[in-house]
C-alpha cells in the first residue's frame, strides 16, 4: 500500500471515529460540563478540544492525500505503460493483501482465544494449551519441543510470579 | 563533606551490606525485566524482608532493588521489544531496532553504560546538592508543572517520524485515552461507558505491553520471521566505555534532565526518558537515525531513566516528601527503621546517611560488572527461534498485564493495545506520541485546572511566575523550531 492510500485510510478513520466520539460525548460527560466546554476548568474542555483537533487533523490528512492524487493526475503520463504497470501491481497487491490479512487476523484470534481460556480455566492451564498452539502457529512441528514448552512456560511463570514475587495469577471461573 | 563521604564507605566494611546490595540489584533486575512488574511493586514486595535486619543492611538492599528494577526494564525492551517498565518504553524504539540488525550486544552495552553514567551523575548531585535542588523543586507549583508538561508535549514532534500530522493524531488518541476514568477534581466519570473497570482509567503499563510487545508479535508472525534477530553473529559489534564517552553531550544532557525531573514530585522516569529522547534527536547530527537503531537514542533514554532513581530521593531525604510511589514506599522503610527523613536526618544520622550514599555509588560499580556478565547471556535470547520465543513473550505479557492490578481487564487492555499498535504501525502512524500524551494528559489536565482555579480563570498566572514563564518561552521556541523544520523538510521532499 502506498503512502497516499495509507493517508486516505487514516484520514477517513480519524474523521469518522472523531465524529462518533463527538456524538457519544454528551452521554459520557456529565451534561452540565458539555455546555461549558470552552471553559478550561470544565470537565469537557480537554475531551472536546482533543476530539475537535483530532477531526481537523483527519481532514488535513484527507486533503493532503486528495491534493497529492490531483497533482499526480495532472502530470503528463504515459497512460498505457502506467495502466500495464498498475495491472501487474494490482494483481500482486491482491495476492499479498490476502496473505497479509489472514495472518494478523489469525494471530489476533489466537490471542483472544488465549484470554478466553485464562478467563475460563485460569492462567496455568490456559498457558499450557495456548503456548503449544502459538508455537505451532509460529512453525514449530517438533512434538518434544512443544511438550517441553507447554510444561515449562506455565511452570516458570507460576514459580516466578506466584511463588517468588507473591503476585496472584488468574484462577479461572471454573476453579473458583 | 568529603571526609563524611569517605567515612560513609565504612558501611561497606560489613560484608552483609555488600551481599544485600548485590542480592537487591539482582532481584531488581529480574523484577524490572518482567513485563508489568514495576520498581514500586518490587520494592513494596521486598520491604517486609528488611524489617528484621539492621538498617545498614536493609536500606541498601531496597535501594539496590529500586536501581536494578529501573535498569532491568531496558533488557527486555531491547531484546524482545517488551518494555519491562514504562520507563523503558523509549528504549524499545532504537534498542530493538538495533537487535533486529543483529546488534543486540551493542544496544545492551550502550544501555548499561548510559544507565551507569546517568545513575552516577544523579548520585553525585544527590550527595553534593540535595538541599539546593530540593529547594528549587519545592518552589514548583501547578502553573509551573502545567508549562513543563506542555513543553514535554512538544517532544511528540521528535518521535513522530516522517509525518507530523500522523504524530499529532496519535498524540490526540493518547489525550482522549488519558481523559478516560474518574475525574480527580470533580469526582465525575468520563468515557467510562458504565464500566467500573474504566473508572480507574486506561492502565499505562498493560497498554504499553500491548502496543510494543504484542503488536511486534503480530508483525513477526505476519512477516514469517523465524528469528527476532536478522543475523546471528558471535563476534557482533560492541562498544567500549571510552567510545561511549564520545557521546558525552547526550549523556550529560539526558542525565541532567533525569536528575531534574526525578527531583520534581510526581514526575518520574516514564516522562524523563521521552523528554531526553526528544531533545537528543533534536540536537543530534543524525536525527534521521532515531527510531532506526540510533546509539544516541538508547543512551538518551537510559541515562535519563536511571538518573531519576537517586534524584527522586532528594525531596524525600531533604524534606521527608516522597516524590513518587517508590519513594513513598522507601520513606515507609526508612521510618520503620527509625530513620525519619527530613533536615533532622542530616544531623542525627549523618554517618548512616552518607553510608547510604556510598552504597549508591558502589551499587553502580556492581551494576556495571553484573550487567556486563548478564549481557553475555541475555543477548542470546534474540537468537531463540520465534516458534519458542514468541509464545513465551505472549504468556509473559498477559501474566505481567494481570499482575499490575490483579485485573483481568488489564489483560484486555494489553490485547486491544496490541491490535491498535499493529494497525497504527501498518498505517505508519507512530506509537510513541500516543504513549507520551497518555502519560502526560492526566497530570497536565489536573495542573491546568488547578492553576486556573487559583487564578480565577486568568491565564496571566502562567506568565507572572518566573519558572512557568521560562518554560513558556522554551515551549514557544520549540514550537517555532518544529514549524521551521517541518516547512524545510516539506520543501526538501517536494524537490
Amino acid at each position: 500500500m502506498n503512502r497516499n492510500n495509507k493517508e486516505l485510510i487514516v484520514g477517513t478513520i480519524t474523521v469518522t471515529s472523531g465524529i462518533a466520539i463527538l456524538l457519544v460525548l454528551p452521554n459520557q460527560i456529565p451534561g452540565e460540563s458539555i455546555r461549558t466546554a470552552m471553559d478550561p476548568t470544565s470537565l469537557a474542555f480537554m475531551p472536546v478540544l482533543s476530539t475537535s483537533l483530532y477531526i481537523l487533523c483527519g481532514l488535513a490528512l484527507l486533503l493532503r492525500a486528495g491534493f497529492h492524487r490531483l497533482s499526480r493526475a495532472t502530470k503528463y503520463i504515459d497512460i498505457k505503460s502506467v495502466a500495464d504497470e498498475n495491472a501487474i501491481t494490482d494483481n500482486n497487491i491482491a495476492v499479498n493483501n490476502r496473505v497479509q490479512i489472514y495472518k494478523p487476523v489469525l494471530m489476533s484470534f489466537l490471542l483472544i482465544f488465549y484470554l478466553f481460556l485464562i478467563w475460563l480455566i485460569g492462567s496455568f492451564a490456559a498457558t499450557a494449551i495456548s503456548v503449544g498452539l502459538l508455537s505451532i502457529a509460529f512453525g514449530c512441528r517438533n512434538k518434544v519441543t512443544l511438550l517441553i514448552l507447554s510444561i515449562i512456560t506455565p511452570l516458570l511463570i507460576y514459580i516466578l510470579f506466584q511463588r517468588l514475587l507473591l503476585v496472584l495469577l488468574p484462577q479461572g471461573v471454573l476453579f473458583i | 563533606m568529603i571526609q563524611e563521604i569517605i567515612g560513609g564507605f565504612a558501611i561497606l566494611l560489613n560484608i552483609w551490606t555488600l551481599i544485600a546490595a548485590l542480592t537487591g540489584l539482582a532481584s531488581g533486575i529480574v523484577v524490572g525485566s518482567l513485563p508489568g512488574l514495576t520498581a514500586t511493586m518490587g520494592v513494596a514486595i521486598l520491604v517486609p524482608f528488611t524489617f528484621f535486619i539492621p538498617p545498614e543492611i536493609g536500606i541498601p538492599f531496597l535501594l539496590a532493588v529500586y536501581k536494578g528494577a529501573i535498569y532491568g526494564g531496558s533488557i527486555t525492551a531491547i531484546v524482545i521489544a517488551t518494555p519491562g517498565t514504562a520507563a523503558a518504553a523509549a528504549t524499545v524504539l532504537d534498542g530493538h531496532a538495533l537487535t533486529k540488525q543483529g546488534k543486540s550486544k551493542l544496544a545492551l552495552d550502550v544501555a548499561l553504560y548510559a544507565a551507569v553514567f546517568g545513575d552516577l551523575f544523579s548520585t553525585l548531585v544527590l550527595i553534593f546538592a540535595a538541599s539546593a535542588i530540593a529547594g528549587v523543586a519545592l518552589k514548583f507549583s501547578s502553573p509551573d508543572f502545567t508549562m513543563l508538561l506542555i513543553f514535554s508535549l512538544t517532544m511528540i514532534a521528535a518521535v513522530s517520524g516522517d509525518s507530523l500530522i500522523k504524530g499529532i493524531i496519535s498524540a490526540l488518541i493518547g489525550i482522549m485515552f488519558g481523559c478516560v476514568g474518574l475525574d480527580v477534581i470533580s469526582g465525575m466519570n468520563r468515557y467510562t461507558f458504565g464500566s467500573v473497570d474504566l473508572q480507574a482509567g486506561i492502565s499505562l503499563v498493560p497498554l504499553l505491553i500491548g502496543m510494543f510487545a504484542l503488536s511486534e508479535v503480530i508483525i513477526q508472525f505476519e512477516k514469517n520471521i523465524v528469528l527476532a534477530k536478522s543475523k546471528i553473529d558471535r563476534n557482533e559489534l560492541s562498544i567500549s566505555m571510552k567510545d561511549m564517552l564520545k557521546h558525552w553531550r547526550t549523556l550529560l544532557r539526558s542525565s541532567s534532565i533525569g536528575t531534574f525531573i526525578g527531583a520534581l514530585p510526581g514526575l518520574g522516569a516514564e516522562i524523563s526518558c521521552w523528554i531526553s529522547y526528544g531533545l537528543a534527536r533534536r540536537f543530534s547530527k543524525k536525527p534521521e537515525k532515531f527510531g532506526k537503531g540510533s546509539i544516541e537514542g538508547v543512551a538518551a533514554a537510559e541515562a535519563a531513566s536511571n538518573a531519576v532513581c537517586p534524584s527522586a530521593l532528594i525531596p524525600m531525604l531533604a524534606f521527608g516528601i516522597p516524590g513518587d510511589t517508590v519513594t513513598a514506599v522507601l520513606l515507609g522503610a526508612f521510618m520503620a527503621h527509625n530513620l525519619n527523613p527530613g533536615p533532622v536526618l542530616f544531623v542525627q544520622h549523618r554517618e548512616i546517611l552518607y553510608g547510604f550514599f556510598a552504597v549508591l555509588i558502589v551499587t553502580n560499580i556492581m551494576l556495571l560488572a553484573f550487567g556486563k556478565i548478564a549481557i553475555r547471556y541475555l543477548r542470546n535470547i534474540a537468537s531463540i527461534p520465534n516458534s519458542i520465543l514468541m509464545p513465551i513473550v505472549i504468556a509473559l505479557c498477559f501474566a505481567g498485564a494481570f499482575a499490575i492490578n490483579s485485573s483481568a481487564f488489564d489483560m484486555m487492555i494489553a490485547l486491544l493495545g496490541g491490535i491498535l499498535g499493529y494497525l497504527m504501525r501498518k498505517m505508519d502512524v507512530p506509537v510513541p506520541p500516543l504513549v507520551i500524551a497518555l502519560l502526560l494528559t492526566p497530570m497536565l489536565e489536573q495542573s491546568l485546572r488547578q492553576s486556573l482555579l487559583f487564578s480565577d480563570g486568568s491565564f496571566l498566572i502562567f506568565v507572572s511566575r518566573p519558572i512557568s514563564a521560562g518554560f513558556l518561552i522554551i515551549t514557544v521556541l520549540s514550537v517555532v523550531g518544529i514549524i521551521f523544520q517541518t516547512i524545510r523538510s516539506t520543501k526538501r521532499t517536494a524537490l
